[in-house]
C-alpha cells in the first residue's frame, strides 16, 4: 500500500509556521518587558519646587536683630 | 548495484514511484505547493520578519522612554526658570536667612541685640553669658543632597525692671530674627533700699548651622 506523505509534510509545515510565529511573539514580548538602563539618573529626575514662602521673608524683614 | 541501468530497471521497478505521474495528481500537487509555501514563509518569518519586529519594538520602547525623559526635563526646566524668577525677585531678602540661622555662632551680634532690646524695653541688663555647646543635631533635607547640622549657643542673662518692661523684653526676645529658643525664665523679687525690684533670669539657645554636602 502506497503511503501519501504530503499531508504529513503539510502538518509539519503548519506546526513549524505556528512555532515560528509563537517564537516571534515571545521575542517581541521579551523585548518590551526588558528594562533598559534609565536615561536620567535620580538627581536629574528630581523635581524642583520653585515656590518660596515670600510672606515668611517679609515677616523676617520686619523682625529686629 | 547499478540501479540506473536500463537492464536492471524492470527488476527494481516496484521499489520506485513514478514522481512525474504522482505530481500530476491535483491534490498531491496542491499539498506540495502549500507545504513549500508555508515552509518558505516560516523561513522568512524567522530570518527577516522576526529581527525587524524586534527592532521595531525596541525602537518604540526607546521612543516612549525618551519622550517621558524629555517631558520630565521640560518640567524641570520650567521649575528652574520659575525658581530663577523667584530668586531674582527675592535676592535682596535672602541674606535675612543667614541672619536667622548663621553659619557661625555670631555671638557679638546676639549680645548687641540683647543690649539694644534691653534699652528699648526699659530694663537693666545685669548679666549676660554665652556658652558654646558642642552638640550637633543633624537634619537631613528631603532631597538628601545637603545635611543641616544645627549647634546651639547657650545664652544666660539677667535683667531687672518693671513687670511690663520685662514682659516687653521677653516678647522682643521671642520675636527676634535670629532663632532663639527659650529654655527657662524665672522672675524673682528682691528688696533694694526701700523699693522692691523685679528681676528676670533667662536661659535659652541661639542656633547656628553648618550646611554640609551629603555624600
Amino acid at each position: 500500500m502506497k503511503k501519501n506523505h504530503t499531508q504529513e509534510i503539510l502538518l509539519i509545515a503548519i506546526l513549524a509556521l505556528t512555532s515560528a510565529f509563537l517564537y516571534i511573539y515571545l521575542s517581541i514580548f521579551q523585548t518590551l518587558q526588558k528594562t533598559p538602563q534609565p536615561i536620567l539618573n535620580s538627581q536629574e529626575i528630581r523635581v524642583l519646587d520653585p515656590k518660596l514662602d515670600e510672606k515668611l521673608l517679609e515677616e523676617l524683614e520686619q523682625r529686629r536683630m | 548495484m547499478d540501479i540506473n541501468s536500463k537492464n536492471e530497471f524492470p527488476r527494481y521497478r516496484r521499489y520506485f514511484t513514478d514522481l512525474g505521474r504522482l505530481s500530476q495528481r491535483l491534490p498531491i500537487r496542491s499539498f506540495g505547493w502549500l507545504s513549500f509555501t508555508i515552509l518558505v514563509i516560516t523561513f522568512f518569518a524567522l530570518a527577516a520578519i522576526k529581527p525587524t519586529l524586534v527592532t521595531i519594538a525596541q525602537l518604540n520602547k526607546e521612543i516612549e522612554d525618551k519622550t517621558e525623559a524629555n517631558q520630565k526635563l521640560q518640567q524641570k526646566i520650567s521649575s528652574i526658570v520659575a525658581a530663577q524668577k523667584t530668586y531674582t525677585k527675592n535676592i535682596n531678602l535672602l541674606p535675612l536667612l543667614d541672619e536667622v540661622l548663621p553659619e557661625k555662632n555670631e555671638f557679638p551680634q546676639v549680645a548687641i541685640f540683647l543690649e539694644e532690646l534691653a534699652s528699648s524695653s526699659g530694663v537693666e541688663l545685669r548679666s549676660l553669658g554665652f556658652e558654646k555647646v558642642f552638640t550637633k543635631k543633624t537634619v537631613s533635607a528631603e532631597n538628601k543632597d545637603v545635611n543641616l547640622s544645627s549647634m546651639p549657643l547657650n545664652i544666660s542673662l539677667g535683667v531687672a525692671g518693671e513687670y511690663s518692661n520685662l514682659k516687653e523684653f521677653l516678647k522682643g526676645l521671642e520675636s527676634s530674627r535670629r532663632v532663639i529658643k527659650v529654655e527657662s525664665t524665672s522672675f524673682s523679687q528682691s528688696k533694694k533700699a526701700e523699693d522692691w525690684e523685679l528681676s528676670l533670669q533667662f536661659t535659652g539657645n541661639a542656633f547656628f548651622a553648618e550646611i554640609m554636602e551629603a555624600k
